[in-house]
């Protein structure tokens, strides 16, 4: 995973669950959910790219953790 | 033979005169005892020892930090600060925290924690002090701060600790309970402590009401699922008189909640999340107050998991009547 793979649709499509997967990454799943319920309450251009941002940021910080890992080879091969 | 948790205050006192970094609970007239070092400390007589759960007012249980840890921070927080809980965690690290019960700091964490700058980047765990359950509406609640001595009933305390590179903190949330099958999904159009009005399958009605009528099992707690994660919200009461029902963390607007599935075997239940507890060595982990009253926990194990039984845990965020622990592991 790198810097670039921000650009990807992955991100935007988990904030507005419009993709679900089984997460490993405890702190995915509870940074997720607090992202969505901001969404649900304002569902601003503005406030859907920075929470992209934030699970992006979430991921690439633990790329290395195996948990984080397993995830992001989930979400980027598969979407 | 089990490792030693339970130590007794001279003990604990040579532990910290020798430099050691520690987590400590215990009751306050021994916290109150131990000389100043690199030490935070919450009060709660209840833990789960190397015996299984006990209470005591002679013991101190102590969680030390591995030698391999070379830079620690302690820091207090108050209603004021407490936002920058995860900020000011290290880029690799772990960050501890205990916090008082009742106190507002608990309060507005409970509430706003997830609105925190880098909240989930960095991890966080802990607890909420208490105090004995003949007590509790007599004694506040405390923390320490072992680096100046002092201590707090409406402040938290912090170990930020840094890691070594090639290390990081693994944090489990271990929950025995499970949202009822075809149980009543319930919102809230309001998010806090105390709730009155509640959306049940889609019908506004009173929750007080709700649980009088339905004779609902208050020891059950109301269950969120977090992307495949179960998280409690324990009920501390039912007010028949002003209708209001209180709760033992927030339940958050619009959020969906299934109360828990009965448990028949809570010794066997906790069993069943540690399949691993022979080969798991946590850094640190606690339990639910409620875990160990309704579990009837004392002088039962939980699987070999020790640590302070708490008035609420901490996993990045607060939960109720659950288990966490922490592992520190090699990438």
């Amino acid at each position: 995973m790198n810097e670039s793979d921000y650009f990807r649709p992955i991100w935007k499509k988990l904030v507005l669950n419009e993709v679900r997967i089984d997460f490993n990454f405890l702190a995915a799943k509870i940074l997720l959910f607090s992202i969505q319920r901001s969404i649900s309450k304002d569902n601003s251009e503005s406030n859907i790219e920075k929470s992209s941002a934030e699970i992006f940021n979430l991921y690439i910080k633990n790329k290395d953790l195996p948990n984080a890992k397993k995830d992001i080879e989930i979400l980027l091969n598969k979407y | 033979m089990k490792k030693q948790v339970m130590f007794s205050v001279r003990e604990v006192i040579e532990l910290i005169n020798e430099g050691k970094k520690l987590l400590l609970a215990g009751d306050e007239e021994l916290l109150k005892q131990l000389p100043k070092g690199s030490w935070i400390g919450g009060t709660i007589p209840y833990f789960m020892a190397e015996r299984g759960g006990i209470m005591s007012q002679q013991l101190i249980f102590v969680n030390e930090i591995p030698n391999y840890v070379s830079e620690i921070k302690c820091t207090t927080y108050t209603t004021s600060t407490i936002e920058n809980i995860y900020s000011d965690g290290y880029d690799n690290g772990l960050t501890v925290v205990i916090i008082p019960s009742k106190s507002d700091v608990h309060h507005l964490f409970a509430n706003k924690a997830s609105e925190y700058d880098n909240f989930a980047i960095k991890p966080l765990i802990g607890w909420i002090s208490g105090v004995a359950m003949n007590v509790i509406d007599k004694i506040n609640a405390k923390v320490f701060m072992g680096e100046t001595g002092e201590s707090f009933s409406d402040k938290a305390v912090s170990m930020h600790i840094k890691l070594p590179l090639g290390k990081y903190a693994d944090i489990h949330i271990r929950n025995i309970f499970e949202q009822k099958e075809e149980g009543d999904i319930i919102t809230f159009p309001k998010s806090g402590f105390d709730v009155d009005t509640a959306i049940i399958n889609g019908e506004s009605q009173n929750f007080a009401d709700y649980i009088i009528e339905n004779n609902i099992d208050t020891r059950l707690p109301l269950v969120a699922n977090y992307n495949g994660t179960m998280i409690n919200v324990s009920i501390q009461s039912v007010n028949n008189v002003s209708k209001k029902v209180h709760l033992y963390a927030p339940v958050f607007e619009n959020v969906e909640y299934i109360q828990a599935a009965p448990i028949y075997d809570y010794v066997k239940r906790f069993s069943e999340l540690f399949v691993d507890a022979k080969t798991i060595t946590p850094l640190f982990s606690c339990n639910c107050i409620l875990n160990y009253l309704y579990s009837e926990l004392e002088n039962k194990k939980t699987a070999g998991i020790t640590g302070p039984i708490t008035f609420g845990e901490i996993a990045y965020q607060l939960l109720n009547q659950t288990l966490v622990d922490v592992e520190i592991k090699d990438v």
